[in-house]
């Protein structure tokens, strides 16, 4: 475990920050998690850090909920309601964060579907009740100046076009005519709305086609594709070029196995001859050829 | 003084004040030295009772006699509001006909195949002249109606409202009981007659309530109709186009419905009238039987309250509602109505019944006691559990696919369905309307419930013992998830995926008979050929052999001129194989013409061609009925799974999951394994459980080459994934085809979800089973898929896993360039290009390929022999960048794969991380 000489090392910090936007431009997940884990368990671990070490302790607490967004799969579904809560607002930080790709293998491992309609609830139960600010400027909601946190923006949209399923056309035109709207820079605008596709995604109903998280394979005849969200995508029509260049991959594979499947063959069979023996040599210096060959 | 008056008479509260004094002076001082106070309390109660009972009594009058009127109302398409209003819609209809017409000319030129001229002509055609008859058709429809309806009506009509009086008991609500069997039990006094009048009013207002809704709902049917009819051209003209077509069955829906009302109420209304002497009288006799004691007749205030008049009029009351529930039952606007007034009179029978009960004393106390207990509920609610049969498409035997319970009331399966619902809702024969009421809910919602336990029962029972066929039994029982999707107006039908709107259609038994049909098709025809077909295959032969040894004799020719030991070697193996291959052309001509003599594996090409269309007709129909995923089945897996998940807890150390998945494996525990499956693919991980196990048996590739050997590791991948399912989960552990393939089918899709693409798409449906795909078709499938990736982050975040595989083998883990990135590194070179040079290319990616170049660079040299050598890198604005070739690519990308090994190498034996970031900086500009 990180110990407190550690955590309060300038150094050490920069470290971990490197350490963790290199994790985070690839997307390795499971480390994020675990770095998240780690360095919670560290800064948990040292007696009032918070209290001795107030900037050391508010910058990890920012590299853990940055980490964690990435390592979302892996967290509980306690966690995740938690992050969506608390520190929705952080997830913009990440560059080309795409939020619904990461909830997406929690709710295919929620088993079964009804449970996943639960989840879906109770994230935008979380989502309502989240007070950080996602815009700068008041909002004004009735004839009422309200803060700009994520519940007084869900009070708008609700106001706006209603509490039950938006269609993307009266979404779309509160995202443009909205009154609040009109007021937001343009990296606003796609927070609020991201956060109201999120919203409305997270109201269909697994149980529904267009819900459904999978997609549904059909391999009939005629009609190879994939169902997905509702609609069927049929598998893309190659070109003339496009099937050559995977022709010359199947052909690189096949000649790839065979070689190695012929070493290895005769690997085995080398055990047969003495050592010294014309044949063993011959063995050996056809295995080298092929292996130079590679 | 006549100010005074002036004043006393302006204020109302001096008069109020005066006259309530009087009345209570009345009742305390006057009365009770007439009667005494309970008496007087009586009768000022039965004063006001008097009045109700005095205005509802004249108000029933009259509706009684309106209900007659109403119930014999014949006049639906004559009266003027109909004539003129269906002419304005015929007309206007009329003219739209043309605008259709345009329509049609414009979409046949555009070709919008759902508007084309040969679709929609012929039915516009029919349609336009349709219309024109459409109040006639209407009226027809009705007179149909009516001439049941006014059967029943007639029966009760001729004496007007005195059938009602009677039926309801009117004239006994207000009348004293008379019969010295009666007087026997009661003492009239004041509050018997008090007593009498309040029993009395709630007598009438249930009979009120029921009249009005009768009323109600007869004349808003004759009103809906008139409105319907109006409308009907406009139902004709809907349906003359697919975007209309919703509205005109909603249109003829409802019609049918408001038709149908009619007669079902007046047969309900003649039913009542005619049997509920008869019906009452029965229930007398046989309630009479579990009297203790023979207690006698009791009566409560008024000789409606006599056991006898009671019953029956509970009897009349009863049937009619029946009839408002079976109204509301079947739709329409009278049924909203018999909906309605079934909610107004809920609570006025329920003062009536606790009321009657408890007055009427030991007969009926006793009586609903019984009842409570539920041994009529028993006599209602029976059922039965049968067995739901299909055909096994491996031995062609009958064999359980589930169970099915059957009520067996007298009704039949749906009446049976609604008393046991009424029943097990209220644990014994209720009289309370909101019971009764939740009882037809919960009868009528049975129904479905039945199908959906029918299939979670089938399918979990399966899975438990994980017998044969194990989870394909729980198919098509039931509606699945493809079933509920494709019903009426359901997504895939307006999409037109006809066929996949088909799938709803047919049972797994079904099913299974065509699978079975099929196969023994097959079999009598597998390896039989028709004389033509041998003789022609023996011609190929000697053609084969002809060739062959032409060859060889051109090679022998060769090896005389030879010289060169190395060449001939290689020539004299030549001849060898080509000897070899005489010798066995030779032999299998000599099969063939032996087998054509004897007449061996001959068939007739009458009997082929049978053989033939029976296969394709077996096939065609499968592919009419197969459901696309079975949501029942996979459901009751995920029950089991999650139950599992639960036990296992959030892990995501690979090791850890190793060993649970080995230990699962070990204790047969087939739920667990799964669960970790699972939960290896989520947290990435499934590509380590693959490789943890090794092969039980030689693993051979479609040309029967040994891909994985007996006894080796499962490789990573396809072949390996396939192979994890088949033998482990299907072999070892028992569990059917077709739960392991959904239990694939979730992890693959969890695979993809985490970016691991080498595993994704591994398994697809076709006609309506899960099939294992081949290693081939995943690669393409999983390669589709990724193409649809934006590139710049496909070459960000996902890692090797989506570039190739993985092998583990005496050596170690071994990663090995696939076909999906062969594609990926050509459809996405320019953006590699750019990426390398920003150092945002996958780490582990990169690495992975360095460490498989040959096959890289073995690719791209092919490529370079087929002319595709180079591509462009593109500026922001769209503008040719550089020319570069595949052959530069592939060798910046290997270098710097290699590069981050080195450094990846340094910091596992303690560099810097700072140091190593910048040194990776630092390689990435060089690249």
């Amino acid at each position: 475990m990180i110990d407190e000489k550690e955590l309060n090392n300038e150094e050490y910090l920069i470290k971990v920050k490197m350490e963790a936007e290199d994790i985070i431009s690839e997307n390795r997940f499971r480390e994020a998690f675990d770095l998240s884990e780690e360095l919670k368990k560290g800064i948990e671990g040292v007696k009032n850090f918070k209290e001795n070490y107030p900037e050391f302790f508010i910058e990890y607490k920012k590299i853990i909920v940055k980490l964690r967004w990435v390592g979302l799969p892996i967290m509980t579904e306690e966690m995740v309601i938690n992050i969506f809560k608390n520190h929705f607002v952080e997830m913009f930080t990440i560059p080309d964060y795409k939020v619904w790709e990461k909830l997406l293998p929690i709710l295919q491992w929620i088993k079964p579907l009804e449970n996943r309609d639960v989840f879906k609830k109770n994230i935008r139960e979380a989502l309502l009740m989240n007070k950080q600010r996602i815009t700068s400027k008041k909002l004004i909601v009735g004839r009422e100046e309200k803060e700009p946190t994520i519940t007084n923006w869900f009070l708008d949209y609700n106001r706006a076009v209603g509490a039950l399923k938006v269609n993307s056309l009266a979404r779309a035109q509160y995202l443009i005519s909205g009154v609040n709207i009109k007021n937001l820079s343009a990296e606003e605008k796609e927070r609020v709305k991201t956060l109201f596709d999120l919203y409305e995604k997270l109201k269909i109903s697994s149980l529904t086609l267009e819900g459904y998280e999978e997609d549904i394979p059909v391999d009939d005849k005629g009609q190879e594709g994939n169902i997905r969200g509702g609609v069927f995508e049929p598998l893309p029509k190659l070109t003339v070029q496009q099937k050559l260049v995977w022709e010359i991959a199947q052909e690189v594979v096949r000649e790839r196995e065979a070689r190695e499947s012929n070493i290895k063959e005769m690997q085995n069979s080398i055990n047969n001859y003495a050592v010294g023996s014309l044949e063993r040599k011959a063995i050996e210096e056809e295995i080298k050829r092929m292996n130079t060959e590679l | 003084m006549k100010n005074i008056i002036s004043k006393i008479l302006k204020n109302k509260k001096t008069i109020l004040g005066v006259v309530l004094f009087c009345f209570f002076l009345n009742i305390f001082f006057v009365m009770p030295a007439r009667a005494g106070v309970g008496d007087a309390v009586a009768t000022v109660i039965g004063w006001i009772t008097y009045v109700i009972d005095y205005v509802l009594g004249y108000i029933l009058t009259v509706l009684l006699g309106i209900l007659v009127n109403v119930a014999t109302f014949q006049n639906f398409i004559d009266v003027t509001a109909v004539t003129t209003g269906w002419v304005i819609v015929r007309d206007l209809c009329n003219m739209f006909f043309v605008l259709i017409l345009l329509v049609i000319a414009f979409a046949t030129i555009l070709r919008v195949e759902s508007y084309n001229v040969k679709k929609l002509l012929p039915k516009l055609i029919i349609m336009a002249v349709l219309i024109n008859f459409s109040k006639t058709i209407c009226g027809l429809i009705i007179d149909f109606a009516q001439v049941i309806m006014l059967t029943f009506v007639s029966g009760f009509a001729d004496n007007g409202a005195s059938n009602f009086v009677t039926m309801f008991h009117i004239d006994k609500y207000l009348s004293a009981p008379t019969s010295a069997k009666d007087l026997k039990i009661q003492e009239t006094n004041g509050w018997t007659v008090a007593l009498g009048l309040i029993a009395g009013s709630i007598a009438l207002l249930i009979t009120l309530i029921v009249v009005v809704v009768f009323i109600a709902a007869l004349v808003m049917r004759v009103v809906m109709l008139w409105i319907y009819v109006i409308l009907s051209p406009l139902a004709f003209l809907m349906a003359a186009f697919p975007e209309g077509q919703k509205y005109s069955q909603q249109w003829w829906s409802e019609f049918t419905k408001n038709v149908i009302t009619g007669p079902v109420l007046a047969f309900f209304l003649w039913l009542a009238l005619l049997t509920v002497k008869e019906s009452a009288a029965k229930l007398t006799m046989d309630a009479s039987k579990v009297v203790v004691g023979g207690t006698t007749t009791t009566c409560a205030g008024s000789d409606l309250f006599c056991t006898a008049n009671l019953q029956t009029y509970i009897i009349t009351i009863g049937l009619l509602m029946g009839g408002l529930m079976v109204t509301q039952q079947i739709g329409g606007i009278a049924a909203g109505i018999a909906g309605k007034g079934m909610q107004w009179a809920k609570q006025a029978p329920l003062m009536m019944g606790k009321g009657a009960l408890a007055t009427a004393g030991g007969v009926y106390n006793w009586g609903a006691r019984k009842i409570k207990k539920g041994s009529v509920s028993e006599a209602l609610a029976t059922s039965k559990k049968v067995d739901v049969m299909g055909i096994d498409p491996d031995t062609g035997e009958k064999v359980k696919t589930g169970e099915k319970t059957v009520w067996t009331g007298k009704g039949g399966k749906f009446l049976g369905k609604i008393t046991g619902g009424i029943a097990r809702a209220t644990h014994g024969l209720e009289l309370r309307p909101k019971k009764i009421l939740e009882g037809v809910k919960e009868g009528l919602k049975s129904k479905a419930e039945e199908d959906e336990q029918q299939g979670i029962v089938a399918s979990a029972e399966g899975l438990r013992k994980g017998g044969v066929g194990g989870i394909v039994k729980g198919l098509g029982v039931s509606r699945d998830l493809t079933e509920a999707f494709v019903g009426p107006g359901g997504f895939l039908l307006r999409k037109g995926f006809a066929r996949i709107g088909r799938a709803a259609k047919g049972s797994t038994e079904e099913r299974y008979q065509l699978m079975y049909n099929e196969k023994k098709e097959k079999e009598k025809i597998e390896g039989k050929f028709t004389e033509d077909e041998m003789e022609e295959k023996i011609k190929t032969g000697e053609e084969v052999l002809k060739d062959t040894t032409k060859n060889r004799e051109e090679i022998m020719q060769k090896i005389a001129k030879t010289t060169n030991p190395e060449e001939l070697k290689k020539l004299n193996d030549t001849a060898r194989q080509l000897n070899e291959d005489e010798n066995k052309q030779i032999e299998l001509l000599n099969k063939l013409n032996d087998d054509l003599h004897k007449g061996i594996n001959i068939i007739s090409p009458e009997d082929k061609k049978e053989s033939l269309d029976k296969i394709n007709q077996y096939k065609e129909k499968m592919n009419d009925m197969a459901p696309i995923q079975t949501f029942y089945a996979d459901r009751a897996r995920e029950e089991l799974t999650r139950e599992a998940q639960k036990k296992m807890g959030n892990k995501d150390n690979e090791e850890e999951l190793i060993d649970m998945f080995k230990n699962a494996i070990k204790n047969d525990d087939k739920n667990a394994a799964g669960a970790i499956l699972m939960q290896a693919a989520k947290v990435g991980h499934l590509n380590e459980i693959i490789q943890s196990q090794t092969s039980d048996e030689d693993v051979l590739d479609k040309n029967g080459n040994v891909v994985i050997k007996k006894g080796d590791r499962l490789r990573q991948g396809q072949y390996g994934f396939n192979e994890l399912i088949n033998q482990k989960f299907i072999k070892e552990l028992g569990m059917s085809e077709q739960q392991a393939l959904a239990l694939q089918s979730d992890a693959s899709s969890l695979a993809k979800s985490v970016g691991h693409f080498n595993l994704a798409e591994s398994v697809g449906t076709r006609n309506g089973f899960m099939i294992q795909r081949t290693p081939e078709v995943q690669r393409a499938r999983a390669r589709g898929e990724l193409r649809k990736k934006d590139p710049e982050r496909g070459l960000r975040d996902f890692n090797r896993l989506s570039w190739g595989d993985e092998v583990q083998d005496d050596n170690g883990r071994r990663f090995k360039l696939n076909e999906l990135g062969m594609d990926n590194f050509l459809e996405w070179s320019d953006t590699i290009a750019t990426e390398l040079s920003r150092g945002r290319f996958n780490k582990n990616a990169a690495m992975n390929i360095a460490q498989d170049k040959e096959t890289l660079l073995n690719y791209v040299k092919k490529l370079e022999e087929k002319g595709i050598k180079q591509f462009h890198t593109y500026t922001k604005d769209g503008k040719i960048d550089k020319t570069v070739t595949y052959k530069e690519l592939a060798e910046n990308l290997i270098e710097y794969g290699q590069k981050i090994r080195i450094a990846q190498s340094d910091s596992e034996t303690g560099a810097d991380i700072k140091d190593i970031k910048n040194e990776v900086l630092n390689q990435q500009t060089k690249v």
